[in-house]
């Protein structure tokens, strides 16, 4: 009964594979020959396509829920012991449901953006659904014929294989389907960038349309990111939530480059400048979030699941990217002479030349990040070395363009649009100078002695002032007009300018994250000890003792926990048991530190080996601030939701349709 | 409108040639990346001590422990019974481990990775019993520490008790012969 169920999702995603080819050659005879009736079929194919992979991709987890495993991807990924929610999470546990996860978030957004620009953009929309329509067909080609989750076995197995053990996790199983959902998003952007290019025509109207896309990619990027941290940290138990490794670094850098757009868009909206760096960036950005998948999945990198690469898949990737880049690429230098910006820089000191800068060193860090992230394969390439680019490599090189980019978040939004006087500026940034000067200072006197160190405090202490000034500069002015309390025009003046108060909202919560990597990253304290009974360490502010190792049963495992007192200045303060835990049932030994967080920081141990006569290994961090981490990425979601609901003033869009006129079509 | 035609037609530019290198170089890099062998994946591992382990044996009597292998080149190999690329490197590992028997200058174990006993007797049965001896990780706990990706993988361990190569996939005669190379064994 239930095989048939995937044989039913084969047949909906062939459809939609038929479908999709479709779209595009409709969408493109509209184009042609503005026959409207072909432009609604296409645009209706898309529709229907989401509703076909959604089915498909029922099918494949109702097959999960009921553990049928004469499905070969059920088989290999889940297990009749495995709970509920892991055979949910398991659909994205490999690699092709991965994809068919990736599809099914395309086919949405495809099937979202149609439906809310189709009568705001009626002359871009062909060329849209066309991109959207082959980006489609790309990626079901792919799953139907190379990559299929829908493959059942003859005869079935008794039971299946089980879900890779690291992802039976909820931080991990929630963390790949935030970051696709960041990934897929920047799709939409690209097809107006790509409908854009193909008309000629790359005026105001596409920046205004992709702007929440952007926003909202942007943020489910960075929660993936932020999230995958999280899991690092409080899972592995290695004290760190980053280690520059690929897969991590595929999804920093269509963030670099992601962050990058979202900047520049504004001096286009604003200043109507920029207009082939911005195409340039969106397609980037899109290329990368699919070398991300293609890097991730395809095993070219030192990487997960190599083993099982067909290479009939790696070469489909592999095309497909070309295609994408090829095509994006090939549109940006055939048509950059049509999208000449119609206004050029009028000063160094100008908000567009700051987000110039600011587009540059990000764009430079990606750079060095991809550089590092493929260095193993060109050295290969050339000399036939294996060579492996450790975090070293990333902190020397990427970190600094990071701490200048967190020091022109301070310049930035001060500096007006078109340019200001030197001396204005002076008084704008004297204050944020004496802060960074000062926050040095104490940096030192704390021991700090690390140049990267010390620029990374100067720049946070530096934005940090320049940020809450412009806040507090904003609301006084607001206040001498209207007289009203200061909570009250805070109010009134965030709620008057979103996207701006949004986007600063979003500044402080980098601050905060940054603020959280400096501390826990200088001032971590690790110990590695074997403890008798009775004795103790010191750990940043408290004094933990050791009184023994003594056996503990929980519901379905036995533990032996270890008990320790903490108190600080001398007064007990609590009681931590970290635990070795062995599982009857799945036979699995797991390690569960025991963590005490606070805003102060985390006091975070970790239960060893046990020795004679009572003693244990004990390993002890101190990560001072680290909880801010994850504070900052809040703040850093509210300030997206911000500037995600301001709709740009009217005030500004006759001006900017004036100009639009003015082009050519 | 001519002139405006005249200076919207594409021009040749330094930064298009240079974007054009950029994109055509990192797709060369990634083609070339792709006709690699993945078999030869740089492990985290290659270069260090072998991870601590003690495996209940598969046939239930005694232990299979790193400590008790220390001294000879040892190799490890990670297998299944539902694994299907394992079944391809089973004749050639069967042989192998019957032509250690006679020697004394290396050793091999088997570790049976997240299986049941009875399901990794089926297999043995069907397809040739290993002259070895196989420790149980049915949690898949060891694979994690040795990070085994997919099955089957094989480590070689030189006298000393350091990694010095990991082999993903199954292995093939010249594989084997190479990587034991690497262990001062010579087959």
């Amino acid at each position: 009964m239930t095989a048939s169920l995937v044989k039913i999702g084969l047949s909906a995603a062939t459809t939609a594979f038929a479908l999709s080819l479709f779209a595009i050659l409709a969408a493109a005879l509209a184009a042609r020959g503005s026959r409207p009736a072909f432009l609604v079929g296409a645009r209706n194919a898309l529709i229907v396509n989401f509703a076909l992979v959604t089915l498909a991709a029922f099918t494949v987890m109702w097959s999960f829920v009921v553990t049928d495993f004469s499905v070969l991807y059920v088989a290999e990924n889940a297990n009749s012991r495995l709970p509920l929610l892991y055979r949910l999470t398991a659909l994205w546990g490999a690699h092709e449901g991965s994809l068919l996860l990736w599809l099914w978030y395309l086919c949405l957004f495809s099937a979202i953006a149609v439906m809310i620009h189709w009568r705001s953009h009626p002359l871009s929309m062909p060329w849209i659904i066309a991109t959207l329509a082959a980006v489609q067909a790309g990626f079901i080609g792919f799953i139907v014929f190379l990559s299929s989750p829908f493959r059942e076995i003859f005869p079935a197995p008794p039971d299946g294989r089980d879900l890779n053990p690291l992802l039976q996790d909820p931080g991990l199983a929630f963390h790949p389907p935030l970051l696709y959902m960041g990934y897929v998003a920047f799709s939409v952007p690209f097809a107006f960038a790509v409908a854009a290019l193909i008309r000629g025509h790359a005026g105001a109207e596409w920046v205004r349309a992709v702007r929440r896309w952007t926003l909202f990619a942007w943020a489910a990027l960075t929660s993936g990111i932020m999230l995958g941290g999280y899991w690092a940290y409080y899972e592995l138990g290695w004290g760190g939530y980053w280690a520059w490794d690929p897969v991590e670094n595929a999804s920093f850098l269509p963030w670099l480059t992601g962050t990058a757009f979202l900047h520049s868009i504004m001096a286009q909206d604003r200043r109507n400048m920029f207009h082939t760096w911005n195409v340039f960036l969106i397609v980037t950005t899109f290329a990368l979030s699919l070398l991300g998948t293609f890097l991730v999945r395809s095993g070219v990198l030192t990487s997960v699941h190599s083993f099982a690469v067909d290479p009939g898949r790696g070469t489909y990737m592999l095309a497909f990217l070309a295609v994408v880049m090829v095509a994006g690429y090939g549109l940006v230098v055939w048509r950059a002479e049509r999208l000449t910006a119609a206004t050029q820089l009028e000063s160094a000191w100008s908000r567009e030349a700051m987000l110039l800068v600011n587009n540059l060193f990000l764009l430079a860090a990606a750079a060095v990040v991809l550089l590092g992230t493929l260095y193993p394969l060109i050295v290969e390439a050339v000399s036939g070395d294996r060579v492996t680019v450790g975090a070293p490599y990333f902190n020397k090189v990427a970190i600094p363009m990071l701490v200048a980019v967190v020091f022109l978040m301070g310049i930035g939004p001060v500096v007006p649009w078109r340019s200001i006087k030197a001396r204005r500026l002076r008084d704008l940034l004297r204050w944020p100078a004496l802060a960074a000067l000062v926050a040095l200072a104490v940096a030192l006197l704390a021991g700090v002695r690390e140049a990267i160190g010390l620029a990374a405090i100067g720049a946070v202490a530096f934005t940090l002032s320049a940020t809450l000034l412009d806040f507090r500069r904003s609301v006084a002015a607001h206040r001498a007009v209207a007289r009203g309390g200061w909570l009250s025009s805070t109010w009134r003046v965030m709620r008057n300018a979103r996207q701006r108060y949004g986007g600063m909202i979003v500044h402080l919560g980098i601050l905060v994250i940054a603020f959280g990597m400096l501390a826990s990253g200088l001032f971590q304290q690790t110990v590695i000890v074997s403890l008798k009974p009775g004795e103790s360490i010191a750990l940043g502010p408290y004094h933990v003792t050791f009184r023994g190792v003594e056996s503990v049963d929980g519901p379905n495992y036995r533990a032996r926990a270890g008990r320790f007192d903490v108190s600080r200045d001398g007064v007990p303060v609590m009681e931590m048991r970290p635990e070795k835990r062995s599982y009857q049932e799945r036979q699995m030994v797991t390690t569960e530190a025991a963590i005490a967080s606070s805003l102060m920081g985390d006091l975070y141990l970790v239960l060893g080996d046990e020795a004679a006569h009572g003693a244990a290994t004990v390993r002890g961090y101190w990560n001072p601030l680290i909880l801010w981490l994850w504070v900052g990425w809040l703040v850093v979601l509210v300030g997206a939701a911000v500037a995600g609901s301001a709709r740009l003033s009217a005030a500004r869009t006759p001006a900017a349709a004036a100009v639009a006129q003015e082009q050519p079509a | 409108m001519t002139t405006l035609a005249q200076s919207q037609a594409p021009k040749l530019r330094p930064w298009k040639l240079v974007l054009g290198g950029i994109v055509m170089a990192m797709l060369a890099v990634l083609a070339w990346g792709l006709t690699r062998d993945p078999s030869y994946i740089p492990s985290q591992l290659v270069g260090r001590s072998v991870p601590a382990f003690a495996l209940p044996e598969l046939n239930g009597n005694g232990t299979v422990a790193a400590d008790d292998l220390r001294g000879t080149p040892l190799v490890i190999n990670f297998w299944a019974s539902w694994c299907v690329s394992c079944r391809a490197e089973h004749g050639l590992l069967t042989g192998f481990g019957r032509e250690v028997a006679s020697r004394d200058d290396v050793r091999i174990v088997g570790i049976n990775y997240r299986d049941a006993p009875a399901a990794a007797a089926r297999f043995q049965d069907e397809l040739g019993t290993f002259s070895y001896r196989s420790g149980q990780d049915p949690s898949g706990r060891t694979g994690i520490d040795f990070g085994v990706y997919g099955l089957p993988e094989t480590f070689f361990i030189d006298r000393d008790g350091i990694v010095m190569a990991r082999h993903v996939g199954p292995l093939t005669e010249a594989a084997l012969k190479h990587n034991l190379s690497l262990i001062g064994v010579t087959r």
